[in-house]
């Protein structure tokens, strides 16, 4: 079998793609690998499928693919040498001085092989690698907190044998030993195919927290939030034993590893300001509340989410975005602090919009939490109606309803443990109102005999007796005087 | 919600503090705790209806309550210390003297025992300054009572109607208490009370001493008497360490816990739109 610039090595596949996306989980993509890529040095081998931009960073270097398919669409440059197939004969390739293997050592295999465990891919990929070269190398975490979240999702084309082989590690230590050299081993959130953020295995910082509540692209058909978890797990220190997968970099020693930057680079210490008020709201410690939330709204990062704001421990907040609108600010703050993980301390809450209020009024402001405008014209203060703004419109979309959580903005479906949370409180807010309007109808009742009474009362003493008396008397005296006056 | 929220112009007090205008103060969503107690803040006496707020005024209580199964809880401090707050001491205030001197009450339903000569010997003999006696307005208007301690050289007042299930309390109530504390040196009573936390709070040196008298048909739930010497056994005497009085006060009365009045109208639902409904109603 002949294509242009592309060299077959022996169990390729015919009419296979993994760069199209169709059969499997992609190709490793996104710019959070380019600096593993770009580390490269020497003669250098990128196994597996890796988005074509990714390739694009290194002038030299020799590629292997399984699908046919995908040996083509990426043959052809200058510069680059493309095998096709299984890496059963890789070492007739010549030895690298790099290898990279971002999208796991499973995609190596072909459906043509006898089957490869994980452990005969590494030391396949070994064999080919200079004494002093780096190995790059992708890891899937069966116990991620990606699985923690969610069931395990229908098999794709890829997964011809569903489960890894009992040779993968399953923790960093495992992998270090493994790889058997120095290694390196970096947290891969939310996935291997496309991290949106790769952490040292040592961050544990407010900045990374940041990063993470950010990492995932939603929790549709998940049983947890898996932010929620990996913020969490960071928290408790175990961070990269539940990170969804690991990126190993192992050389000999400590000297031949390369430097690679990656993740959020920020030299603030510190949680996030999130933390420090959710934190405090579990705590029901209101005056650190109102402290926190004062200080927030007072200066010029009222407008950071409080996600992306580092408060360090002498007080300094450090932003870590663009301030946008104050109140939509507030109002994430309220969406995160309802849902649920951790209890809030405020009572009788109708929603986000009716939290994001009362926020506000914590940090001393009156506040719109649909457009998060400062009522017009108004001093904000103590006066009463100084929030303006707390109109009807503001008032019919928060209060009463949880109509104010449906932002479009904030239209996030409910993992199954929230929506058992988000059960429990509805199920005890309607039993709520329904004491609450029995409670009303009694005092109702009562105030409608009071007012039956007084009535009655009107009625006697107007229709009766002396006020009957009273009124002939008065009817006489006029009657009198207009006589009087005609005769005059 | 309930008129206890209306005792002693608790609600008045507030809403001053708040900002909203008009001679009544809007309705509460919530039941606020009315007087100081070792208990969940509630009076026992009162129906509560589930979901609808408690506004705590300390955080000890706010936890006791919890654990006593309330829930819908929040400490938002006493009226008092909002009081306080719109009213600071002029710095030139005039030097104060002698001592306000709270003996025990109870509330129209209940009769105090106790033997009120012994009470005004002890404090007679006790006292080196004028004293001011302040009664609950029960006693004061029995005749008996009052001229036992007026023949004592007493001067006697009384702060006026606390309120009931009907009538709203006297919203000059507790501005006419803090006027007469301001005049005092000290503050003392036989029982350690809302109004010698008061006292404390408003510069008074405070002094629990003298029979604590029997209340009829107190309710022993929480310890009584017995648990409120043991626990501030530091407040009882008759010269008390004012530092530590003042630190016990601010925790009982949530003065370290009070809210900013945009915080206080959103939890009270004293909002702009509410006010339109209720104006639309008069």
């Amino acid at each position: 079998m002949e294509t242009a610039g592309v060299r077959f090595v022996g169990d390729e596949m015919l009419v296979w793609s993994d760069l199209d996306g169709d059969h499997g989980p992609g190709p490793a993509r996104g710019a959070a690998l380019e600096p593993f890529l770009a580390a490269a040095r020497g003669r250098t081998l990128v196994a597996g499928p890796h988005a074509a931009e990714l390739l694009d960073v290194l002038q030299e270097v020799t590629v292997l693919v399984r699908g046919v398919k995908d040996a083509e669409l990426l043959a052809g440059r200058e510069g680059r040498t493309v095998l096709c197939g299984s890496p059963a004969t890789l070492s007739a390739e010549g030895t690298f001085d790099t290898i990279i293997a971002l999208a796991g050592l499973e995609v190596l295999d072909t459906a043509e092989t006898d089957g490869l465990t994980w452990a005969q891919i590494l030391a396949m990929l070994k064999n080919a690698l200079e004494p002093g070269g780096v190995l790059v190398v992708g890891v899937e975490n069966p116990l991620g907190v990606h699985r923690l979240a969610a069931p395990r999702s229908r098999r794709t084309d890829a997964e011809w044998t569903p489960v890894p082989d009992e040779t993968r590690p399953v923790n960093p230590d495992a992998i270090r030993e493994a790889v058997g050299a120095v290694g390196r081993v970096y947290s891969v959130y939310p996935g291997l195919e496309a991290p949106e953020l790769i952490l040292d295995e040592k961050d544990q910082s407010g900045v990374a927290e940041s990063g993470l509540a950010r990492a995932f692209p939603g929790t549709d058909d998940m049983t947890a939030d898996p932010a929620e978890l990996a913020i969490e797990s960071l928290r408790c220190g175990i961070g990269p034993v539940l990170a969804p997968a690991w990126i190993v970099v192992a050389a000999r020693d400590e000297e031949s590893l390369p430097d690679i930057t990656c993740g959020p680079q920020r030299a603030v210490s510190g949680p996030t300001l999130e933390r420090r008020l959710v934190h405090a709201a579990a705590r029901q410690d209101l005056p650190v509340l109102r402290a926190l939330l004062a200080d927030w709204q007072s200066g010029e990062n009222a407008g950071v989410p409080a996600d992306q704001i580092i408060s360090g421990l002498d007080g300094v907040l450090s932003p870590l975005a663009a301030p946008g609108d104050p109140g939509r600010a507030l109002r994430a703050l309220a969406v995160r602090l309802l849902r649920g993980s951790l209890p809030h301390p405020w009572p009788a809450v109708t929603g986000a919009d009716d939290l994001t209020r009362t926020l506000a009024g914590m940090a001393g402001r009156d506040i719109d939490p649909a457009s998060g405008a400062v009522p017009a014209g108004g001093e904000i203060g103590p006066a009463y109606g100084a929030g303006s703004a707390l109109g009807d419109t503001s008032l019919a979309s928060g209060a009463g309803s949880r109509s104010g959580d449906l932002d479009v903005s904030e239209l996030r479906r409910l993992p199954f443990a929230e929506l058992v949370a988000d059960r429990e409180r509805l199920t005890r807010e309607l039993a709520e109102a329904r004491a609450q309007a029995a409670f009303f109808e009694a005092e109702l009742t009562a105030r409608e005999a009071d007012l039956r009474g007084a009535q009655r009362m009107v009625e006697l003493l107007s229709g009766k007796g002396p006020a009957r008396a009273g009124q002939a008397f008065v009817g006489g005296v006029r009657a009198a005087r207009r006589v009087l006056r005609r005769r005059g | 919600m309930h008129r206890a929220n209306d005792y002693y112009g608790h609600s008045a007090v507030l809403a001053r503090y708040c900002g909203v205008p008009g001679e009544q103060p809007p309705r509460i969503h919530g039941y606020l705790q009315h007087g100081w107690n070792i208990g969940d803040g509630m009076a026992a006496d009162h129906e509560y209806v589930a979901g609808v707020p408690l506004f705590l005024w300390s955080e000890r209580v706010r936890r006791r309550a919890w654990s006593m199964g309330r829930r819908e809880t929040y400490v938002v401090g006493a009226p008092w210390a909002y009081l306080l707050r719109l009213r600071p001491e002029p710095p030139a205030a005039p030097a104060r003297e002698g001592t306000i001197w709270y003996p025990f009450h109870g509330w129209e339903g209940q009769h105090v025992r106790g033997d009120h000569a012994r009470l005004i010997d002890r404090i007679k003999h006790t006292e080196t300054g004028p004293v001011t006696v302040c009664l609950y307005w029960q006693e004061f208007w029995t005749a008996d009572v009052r001229r036992r301690y007026e023949r004592a050289g007493f001067r006697v007042i009384c702060h006026g109607y606390r309120g009931n299930a009907h009538q709203a309390g006297d919203p000059e109530f507790l501005d006419r208490q803090l006027t007469e504390l301001r005049q005092h040196r000290r503050v003392a009573s036989n029982r350690l009370s809302s109004a010698v936390w008061y006292g404390i709070l408003a510069g008074c040196e405070p002094a629990v001493y003298g029979d604590p008298m029997v209340l009829e048909n107190e309710d022993p739930t929480h310890g009584g008497q017995a648990r409120i010497r043991r626990q501030w056994s530091g407040l009882h005497g008759e010269q008390i360490d004012i530092a530590q009085a003042h630190a016990a006060a601010v925790n009982e009365l949530g003065a370290d816990r009070m809210a900013p009045p945009a915080e206080l109208r959103q939890l009270f639902r004293w909002t702009r739109a509410a006010a339109r409904v209720r104006e639309n109603a008069l």
